[in-house]
């Protein structure tokens, strides 16, 4: 584009430059012509006397005719008066021939071509010289518009020429432009690209074109071997790192799966902590228990021994002495022997009641057995019954509601304890029925519910009395060691204590109470399967 | 009952035990056949030992001050492993009862004991 206004700028200052030069010649010609028509004047002419040449205009016009482009011809006197003219269409009119008549002293030189120029005529001037004297001029004037137009056509020519030519350069211009440097700039392009995809840092370039693209190609090879290096260099850095990262990693991970077997273990051991601490605390307080009930107990069979050998011993001794001894001391001795019986036999029933306190207090480390467990509860619930159907006014009137699960499986207890912790529960279950049976009487009908169940590897048991119930206040002293609500005598208040021992440490499981007063209690026993 | 006069010596801190022991015996065995030492401490049972070599049964509680009867059994096992060692005493358990017999006493008697059974087992070593 660029190079077209150039070119176009200098054609426009070459046309100018030449239409100066193509006016500076074609005027040259016309004055050849006013030269010649000089010429031809003197030829015709054995005298050059101006006044009676009649012939002159004819002649003029003859000349003129044979070159068209003569406009008009005068012959002036060297006064600068017209002599004879051709001029039809009488360009000159009243014209001014205003000029300088200059006298040349060297005939030997030519006078100096002389034109002039109006808006419409150029005009050449020939001096006439004739032995030596200057006597008179030639005008003979062309037409400027065909001067011009002759001019502005060939300009045209040319001009369209060196349109024509530059417009077929263009292309040219353009191939070449695009080979030297648009095609190696696109190679360079595409070389950075493919080397930006695909790395390939190996390629080199050559530019062929010229020195500065060269040079331009061997710094982008260049550049790209260094590429290649530093890629190399990070590749093998970066491998480095992978491995050290992997390394890391599977050190960090390693120690994450420790730190977890760790963490799972020691929450382990914290459950197990916790479950010993429980355990601990519990056999603390039933050690103590235990510990505080066969101190008692001992303590006091140590005195019963007096009392019960003592009663023995007197007895024994007194019958040695007694058939000696009057009739009327009969009553005194029958008095005597009947208070050292009632001696023997309380200190008996002291020891026993002591026997059984010890034996309720000593929890068994038995070793468990698979038992059935509806069987087991058939079998205690049968005694427990036993009892209080010679014992109370129950009799026979207890409804038994026995809901057996068939899919309880066979588990393993201890076997002695597990049947005590029945036999408490039953036994418990008919007081209260007893009990609500005495305060209310005719209208009450107790009713003994059991239930046996069985999910999610746990086994269910649940004893329901419709009984005097558990007042609320109770409730929470219901397994307290010692704590019993019947009246004194009939109740150690270790049953309770010691089933919640069987049940929570010795098989693992819960028991539970719920009971409204005047209306029900139930127990709950919940304990995982054993194997 | 052999002619020779059966030495029991009885071990126990309390002292009404004593007169327990004399009020039924001397109703039931004649003090030619027998003879009852008692003693409070287990160390004063080990010097009538140490002099006197006619003792056939020795009857002993366990909790005494001192030395309590495990330790006298153990001393008894060592120094006289010859004479039978009875305990008597109100602690009547498992535990009890199945350290004494290791530690090699011959019998237990649970107190409040029966005497017809001492009485028994008395005629039953004196015999051997």
């Amino acid at each position: 584009m660029i190079v077209l206004c150039f070119s176009l700028l200098i054609a426009n200052q070459v046309l100018g430059n030449f239409k100066e030069h193509m006016k500076t010649s074609l005027l040259g010609q016309k004055k050849a012509v006013g030269i010649s028509v000089r010429t031809l004047i003197k030829n015709q002419l054995k005298y050059f006397v101006f006044d009676d040449l009649n012939d002159m205009p004819q002649i003029l016009k003859n000349i003129s005719l044979e070159n068209e482009e003569i406009e008009y011809i005068y012959l002036t006197s060297n006064t600068g008066v017209v002599l004879y003219k051709f001029d039809p269409i009488n360009h000159i009119v009243d014209r001014k021939i205003n000029f300088l008549d200059e006298l040349r002293d060297d005939v030997q030189f030519e006078i100096d071509y002389e034109y002039y120029e109006s808006d419409l005529f150029y005009e050449s001037l020939v001096p006439i010289i004739q032995k030596g004297q200057f006597v008179g001029r030639v005008h003979v004037g062309t037409r400027k518009l065909i001067i011009d137009s002759y001019i502005s056509n060939i300009v045209k020519k040319v001009f369209y020429l060196l349109g024509f030519i530059s417009i077929l350069l263009v292309p040219v211009f353009y191939w070449l432009i695009s080979r030297i440097v648009i095609e190696p700039l696109n190679v360079l392009s595409g070389k950075v690209k493919a080397l930006a995809r695909e790395k390939d840092f190996t390629a080199q370039i050559s530019l062929k074109s010229s020195s500065e693209f060269q040079t331009l190609a061997q710094d982008f090879n260049y550049m790209n071997t260094s590429l290649a290096n530093y890629y190399a260099d990070i590749q093998s850095l970066n491998q480095n790192l992978e491995q050290i990262v992997k390394k890391r990693t599977d050190e960090l991970v390693k120690t994450s799966d420790d730190l977890r077997d760790k963490n799972s273990t020691l929450r382990d051991t914290l459950k197990d902590n916790e479950r010993m601490q429980k355990i601990l605390i519990q056999q603390e307080k039933l050690a103590s228990l235990g510990e505080v009930v066969a101190g008692i107990a001992h303590e006091i069979n140590n005195p019963l021994n007096f009392v019960i050998n003592g009663a023995t011993i007197s007895k024994r001794t007194f019958a040695k002495i007694s058939p000696d001894l009057p009739e009327e001391h009969q009553r005194y001795i029958k008095m005597i022997n009947s208070s050292l019986d009632m001696i023997h036999e309380n200190g008996h029933r002291a020891t026993s009641i002591v026997k059984n306190m010890l034996s309720h207090a000593r929890g068994s480390k038995g070793e468990k057995e698979v038992v059935n467990l509806k069987i087991l509860i058939e079998d205690y619930l049968k005694l427990a019954m036993h009892g209080f159907k010679n014992k109370g006014n129950l009799g026979k009137e207890v409804i038994l509601d026995k809901q057996f699960d068939p899919s309880v499986p066979l588990t393993s207890v201890v076997k002695q304890d597990f049947e005590r912790v029945l036999l408490n529960l039953f036994n418990n279950a008919f007081y209260a029925m007893e009990k609500r049976k005495e305060s209310e009487g005719e209208g009450y009908s107790p009713r003994l519910t059991i239930k046996l169940a069985y999910g999610h590897n746990n086994i269910q048991l649940k004893i329901r009395d419709n009984g005097i119930g558990i007042p609320k206040e109770v409730q929470d002293k219901i397994f307290n060691p010692f704590f019993t609500t019947k009246p004194s005598g009939e109740g150690t208040g270790l049953g309770m204590s010691l089933c919640h021992d069987i049940i929570a440490n010795g098989h693992d499981g819960e028991i539970k109470l719920e009971s409204r007063e005047g209306d029900f209690t139930e127990f709950t026993i919940l304990m995982p399967v054993s194997v | 009952m052999s002619s020779k006069q059966f030495h029991i010596v009885v071990v126990d801190d309390e002292q009404a035990i004593e007169m327990l022991f004399k009020a039924f015996f001397d109703a039931e065995i004649s003090s030619e056949e027998m003879k009852i030492s008692y003693v409070e401490v287990a160390s004063k049972c080990l010097d009538i030992l140490e002099n006197d070599d006619s003792v056939g049964l020795i009857l002993s509680d366990i909790n005494m001050p001192e030395m309590n009867g495990f330790e006298f059994l153990d001393i008894m096992k060592e120094k006289h492993p010859h004479i039978p060692v009875f305990m008597i005493s109100a602690y009547g358990s498992k535990d009890y009862i199945d350290k004494a017999m290791e530690k090699g006493a011959k019998g237990f008697f649970v107190k409040p004991f029966d005497f017809d059974e001492i009485k028994d087992k008395i005629e039953e070593i004196a015999k051997v």
